[in-house]
C-alpha cells in the first residue's frame, strides 16, 4: 500500500524518519468524523496538519461530551460554533470549531488557558470569548 | 529551517508550523484569543512549534499591500496583530519589552509569556511573533483572495 500521509508529510519530502504522523496515516485519510449521531466533514486545514496534539478521536469525544459551546466571531464577522470539553486522554481542554451549518469541522486545538479556567470554574473566561455560551453540567452526551 | 505554511481558504485558517509534532497548545490571553492558537512542542512547555490563525485574511492582508504583497512602509496597529516592516516581524497579541518570559525555540517563532497576577507559576501566552514574516507568508499571499475593493 502506498504512503498516504498528509500533503506536507516529511516522508513525502524524502525525510521519512522525521515524520511522526506516518503512524497516523489512516487518520489523515479520514474525511469525516461521526460524533453524537452526526457526521461532519473535516476541513482541509485539519487534514493537512496532522502533526497536532488533537486526534480525530479526541474531536469526536469533544463533539459528543462537550461541556461548553458558544459562537465565536472572527475578525471579519464570520462565525463558527466552538465546542469545548476536557479530554481525559490528553489531560486538557480541547476546542473544536464547527461551521454554523454544523457540517464542517474547521479546526481544533488544545488550550492550556481554557483548561486552567475550566478547572477554576471561571466561566467569564469563556463568556468573554464566545457568545450564546451554553454550559452542560452533565457532559455524557 | 523553513516553516510549513498551510492556508485553507474555505475556512480562512492559516497554519504556520516548524513541522515538529505538537503535544500541547494554548491560545492568546485575550478576549479575542481563540483567533490565534499556539502549538507547543512539549507537554506543559513553552516551545512554540506552530501557530493557527483563524480569520487569517482579515488579520493579515491589511499589513501587506494587495497588489505587490509587500510590507507597507509604515507600522500600523490593530486590535490583535501588528507588523513592524523594519524587522519584518508580525506579532499577534502583545510583544512587550518586559514580559515575564520570552521563548524562541524555533528560528522564526517567538513567544511572549506573562506571569499570572494570582499565580506566579502560571504563564499565559500574551503574544507570539513570526520573524521574516513576508518571506514565510508568501505561499499564503499566493493563495488568498485579495480583499474586495471599495
Amino acid at each position: 500500500m502506498g504512503h498516504r500521509c498528509g500533503a506536507n508529510c516529511y516522508r513525502k519530502q524524502g525525510l521519512r524518519s522525521q515524520c511522526p504522523s506516518c503512524n497516523r496515516s489512516r487518520e489523515s485519510r479520514q474525511k469525516t468524523i461521526v460524533a453524537g449521531g452526526k457526521r461532519r466533514l473535516i476541513s482541509l486545514h485539519r487534514k493537512t496538519n496532522p502533526h497536532v496534539e488533537v486526534s480525530n478521536k479526541d474531536i469526536a469525544y469533544v463533539l459528543t461530551n462537550w461541556t461548553m459551546k458558544g459562537i465565536y466571531t472572527n475578525r471579519d464577522g464570520s462565525e463558527s460554533v466552538n465546542y469545548l470539553a476536557f479530554v481525559p486522554t490528553i489531560g486538557k481542554v480541547v476546542c473544536v470549531g464547527v461551521s454554523l451549518d454544523d457540517k464542517l469541522i474547521t479546526t481544533s486545538f488544545a488550550d492550556r488557558g481554557a483548561t486552567r479556567n475550566l478547572n477554576q470554574g471561571n466561566l467569564a473566561y469563556f463568556a468573554n470569548r464566545l457568545k450564546d455560551l451554553e454550559v452542560r453540567n452533565d457532559s455524557t452526551g | 529551517m523553513t516553516l510549513l505554511v498551510n492556508y485553507d481558504q474555505s475556512v480562512d485558517i492559516l497554519c504556520v508550523s516548524t513541522g515538529q509534532r505538537s503535544r500541547d497548545g494554548t491560545t492568546l490571553d485575550d478576549p479575542a484569543g481563540f483567533n490565534v492558537a499556539a502549538q507547543i512542542g512539549t507537554d506543559g512547555g513553552y516551545d512554540i512549534v506552530g501557530i493557527i490563525i483563524q480569520g487569517a485574511a482579515c488579520d493579515l492582508l491589511p499589513w501587506f499591500t494587495p497588489i505587490h504583497r509587500e510590507p507597507p512602509a509604515v507600522v500600523r496597529e490593530s486590535q490583535l496583530s501588528s507588523y513592524d516592516p523594519a524587522t519584518d516581524t508580525l506579532t499577534f497579541g502583545f510583544a512587550t519589552d518586559d514580559p515575564g518570559m520570552i521563548t524562541q525555540d524555533s528560528e522564526y517563532l517567538v513567544g511572549y509569556w506573562q506571569p499570572d497576577s494570582e499565580d506566579a507559576d502560571y504563564f499565559p501566552l500574551i503574544g507570539v511573533a513570526l520573524l521574516n514574516a513576508a518571506q514565510h507568508l508568501a505561499p499564503f499571499f499566493e493563495r488568498v483572495e485579495p480583499p474586495a475593493s471599495g
